[in-house]
């Protein structure tokens, strides 16, 4: 059976369709990124960047990290046209994933989900159709794929839907409707819909749908009869969230993804279009060879395989290593990250650090401010690891400033889904001894609450 | 695509149909822009109005001791100058619009008053001036502080500066610093009569930046500079000097608690009918959260009651108590920060930024 799978295929047209929207969209959120001025104030102007566990090794570059978001842009081009194709999506992928470490400040799931797709998309053949490279080199061009290159897309999709739709089962979203009520009882000044956001209702509606949405929207994106329906509510539903949250090109990465269920047809009429649209003579004309199919040299194949089983393994296992730690998930945040928990939580913090000078006594507060931009003490606030690594840079500092044994302690304070705050730190544990590791982090002070669910 | 659209139309217009019959703007459970027209009419204005005409009166005194330098007018300008400094107290939250372009909170109260090369400073130009930025620390009302009570002991001694070899210098720069704060006063209290005023209250936009530059206000002036600072909290070691009106420190309590009352006045709010932080939270079912910001500002009150008049004494023989003042300020800070925002939705712009 799996050997009559491999060997089906399918229309290249859908991955053609797939590359040139996705060259677009990372064109345009790297200009869009680059224009608000946000690679100066995150990437350049922090004096201390919080590096992810075991990735220490990535710098940050100064202002040579708009040489990096020159090369997301520039391959962001040959991706769309398909020129390069294999050598731009690699490129894309250092580039973009080396970003998104630099500082774990920045963490979106939606930069993870364009990391490990753009990963994906090395080993897919997505330039052998409506391509340069297919134009230059006619023996690449094939108007045929195996199925499962169209699949795999599919298949990442379905896991960052339903792993979110399962992360939504949970008491908090259920039965409190938080945090939508927090979010949208506010928003009363919301063009049509705003004077709707005051009854509890509407909150529950969105918070059940939500969860809904998330859960089963791929099964009705992959039965025919119900797709055409279910890429409205895709529609409607993405731009829905991107008018009330600010969450950036994320709706619009997740509209044109979306595309990738529909047949081939569709796909091959939009890019009749855009031929029309783009009108570049030679290249509207690359279709005389006869149709062929893609194949994968045996070895190569054999490499993708290992490599891509793996790649889905730990896609759908790391999402579940958050039961490995005890206490509360939305509390300690201890594997959290990666899983696609997406608008679960409403937090915020107030983390106010003293150091003592153990060999005189003297102690003082430290103004956030001093060393981190308002963003990053914003996050910093209400995630322990944040916190530890920060005591760590503290009392590097003071070492350096001459206090020969400075203790670093927090006095942290979280609220979480509308909850009245509560200490989320341990005050007396000297965090300068503490060290940040995968293990549990005894001094997260326990949530006295269960929030049930998965 | 077409059908999408339709479909699209149909339920916008289910929705908007809906919107018809709950659109009455005072049956909301959060109305922003009335929130915002409230403190507006009822704290921005009326504040503003006060400190404005007490600074018409300060600039009377100036006049009045410019042309005739006795002891009755020194004390009578003296007088005028805490009257519109304690009002002053109140306006200093506002920190918005022209108020910030201009740096009005900046150049009216920076403290503590910079006495490096004092003499060779009022002799220069930039006395005659003060615009520049540099010079943020040497005019407002800490520097009319310094020229009114701190230039000698006694009073005779003060008029002595301004009757004797530089006397003209120090006259003119005197008679800047009491001119410029009236010229920054008027800039930021026009604006919230005119267009600015307007822009505020009928635009929802503004509640998320208010809600900031209220607790930011809140964390960075009241909090630190005037407590936190003095008590040696950001680094171990007392500072009495950095006390607000250092050279009557006898009203530096006086000038904190007023402008703490004023803090508080503006999250309860002058009476049940208005709009108020508070009452929204209570609109909103937050009547916990309501009732313990208050209790909070209640005992940052009793507490700063039990401090010395003189912040400075307080500091020097007792810091303990600087220290708990504090900690109860912090606690207003942690409810209106992490509470108050996450409940109002209000993402912090600011993180304890003090403002330099």
């Amino acid at each position: 059976m799996v050997i009559t799978y491999l060997n089906k295929t399918t229309k290249t047209a859908p991955l053609a369709v797939f590359r040139v929207f996705f060259g677009l969209l990372m064109l345009i959120s790297t200009i869009r990124f680059w224009v608000y001025g946000w690679i100066d104030s995150v990437y350049v102007q922090p004096k201390f960047f919080f590096s992810y566990y075991g990735f220490e090794f990535v710098k940050p570059l100064g202002n040579w990290t708009y040489v990096l978001f020159a090369i997301c842009a520039i391959t962001s081009v040959l991706i769309c046209i398909g020129y390069r194709y294999r050598l731009a999506i690699i490129l894309f992928f250092l580039s973009f994933t080396y970003i998104e470490l630099i500082d774990k400040t920045t963490y979106l799931n939606h930069y993870y989900f364009i990391s490990i797709l753009s990963f994906l998309l090395i080993f897919l053949p997505l330039n052998t159709y409506f391509s340069i490279d297919a134009y230059i080199k006619p023996k690449l061009k094939a108007h045929f794929t195996p199925q499962w290159t169209v699949d795999a897309i599919k298949l990442l999709l379905a896991i960052v839907y339903i792993y979110a739709g399962l992360a939504k089962i949970n008491s908090d979203w259920l039965l409190e409707a938080q945090p939508i009520k927090i979010w949208l009882r506010t928003r009363t000044d919301f063009p049509v819909l705003g004077s709707l956001f005051q009854y509890q209702w509407v909150h529950y509606f969105f918070s059940w749908f939500g969860m809904l949405y998330d859960l089963l929207i791929v099964f009705f994106l992959l039965y025919k009869p119900t797709r055409k329906m279910a890429y409205f509510f895709v529609i409607t539903f993405h731009l829905l969230t991107h008018a009330l949250f600010p969450i950036g090109m994320f709706p619009y990465v997740m509209i044109v993804s979306g595309l990738i269920f529909f047949d081939s047809d569709l796909h091959e009429k939009i890019i009749i279009r855009i031929k029309k649209i783009v009108r570049i003579r030679p290249f509207l004309e690359s279709n005389i060879i006869a149709p062929k199919t893609y194949k994968y040299s045996k070895i190569y194949h054999k490499i993708i395989a290992g490599i891509l089983v793996t790649f889905f393994g730990i896609q759908l296992l790391l999402p579940w290593r958050y039961l490995c730690y005890p206490e509360e998930l939305f509390w300690t945040e201890e594997g959290y990250r990666f899983s696609w928990r997406v608008m679960l939580v409403e937090k915020v913090g107030l983390s106010v650090f003293t150091i003592v000078d153990s060999d005189t006594g003297k102690q003082f507060e430290i103004r956030n401010n001093d060393f981190l931009t308002s963003f990053q003490i914003k996050q910093m606030s209400t995630q322990p690891d944040f916190i530890v690594q920060y005591a760590h840079m503290l009392r590097n500092h003071y070492i350096q400033e001459g206090i020969a044994n400075p203790k670093v302690y927090v006095q942290s304070y979280v609220t979480l889904n509308g909850r009245l705050n509560k200490q989320f730190i341990d005050p007396t544990i000297n965090l300068a001894n503490e060290k940040d590791l995968f293990a549990h982090k005894k001094w997260i002070l326990p949530f006295y609450e269960t929030i049930k669910g998965l | 695509m077409k059908k999408c659209f339709v479909l699209l139309l149909i339920v916008m217009s289910f929705f908007s149909c809906d919107d018809d019959l709950v659109s009455n703007e005072e049956n909301r459970l959060f109305d922003s822009v009335g929130f915002l027209s409230n403190v507006l009419t009822n704290h921005i204005l009326p504040e503003f109005r006060t400190f404005s005409s007490d600074v018409v009166d300060l600039i009377e005194a100036k006049d009045a001791f410019v042309v005739d330098k006795t002891i009755e007018n020194l004390l009578n300008f003296r007088n005028q100058y805490l009257v519109a400094y304690t009002s002053y107290q109140s306006v200093a939250k506002y920190g918005l619009g022209r108020s910030a372009t201009i740096n009005f909170n900046q150049n009216l109260n920076t403290f503590p008053f910079n006495l490096v090369e004092l003499e060779a400073f009022v002799l220069s130009d930039q006395s005659k001036e003060l615009t520049s930025v540099n010079t943020q620390n040497r005019q407002g009302f800490p520097a009319a502080d310094f020229l009114l009570n701190g230039l000698a002991d006694t009073d005779e001694g003060i008029l002595a500066f301004y009757t004797g070899e530089n006397g003209t210098d120090y006259t003119q720069y005197l008679s800047t610093v009491v001119d410029r704060i009236d010229s920054l006063s008027e800039q930021a209290s026009n604006d919230w009569e005119g267009t600015f005023g307007n822009e505020f209250s009928s635009d929802s936009e503004f509640f998320n930046l208010y809600v900031n530059t209220y607790i930011q206000y809140f964390e960075s002036t009241l909090r630190t500079m005037k407590i936190g600072f003095p008590a040696g909290v950001n680094t171990g070691t007392i500072s009495p000097i950095s006390i607000e009106s250092l050279y009557k420190p006898e009203e530096s309590r006086g000038l904190y608690l007023e402008a703490l009352a004023s803090s508080r006045l503006l999250y309860t709010g002058i009476n049940e009918e208005q709009s108020s932080l508070s009452k929204i939270l209570i609109n909103l079912g937050e009547e916990g959260l309501d009732a313990r910001i208050k209790i909070a500002f209640l005992e940052a009150q009793s507490q700063s009651n039990r401090l010395n008049e003189n912040l400075r004494l307080q500091v020097e023989t007792d810091n303990n108590e600087m220290l708990l003042t504090r900690d109860a300020l912090q606690e207003v800070v942690r409810l209106l920060k992490v509470d108050l925002t996450s409940k109002l939705n209000v993402s912090i712009t600011f993180q304890d930024n003090d403002g330099d």
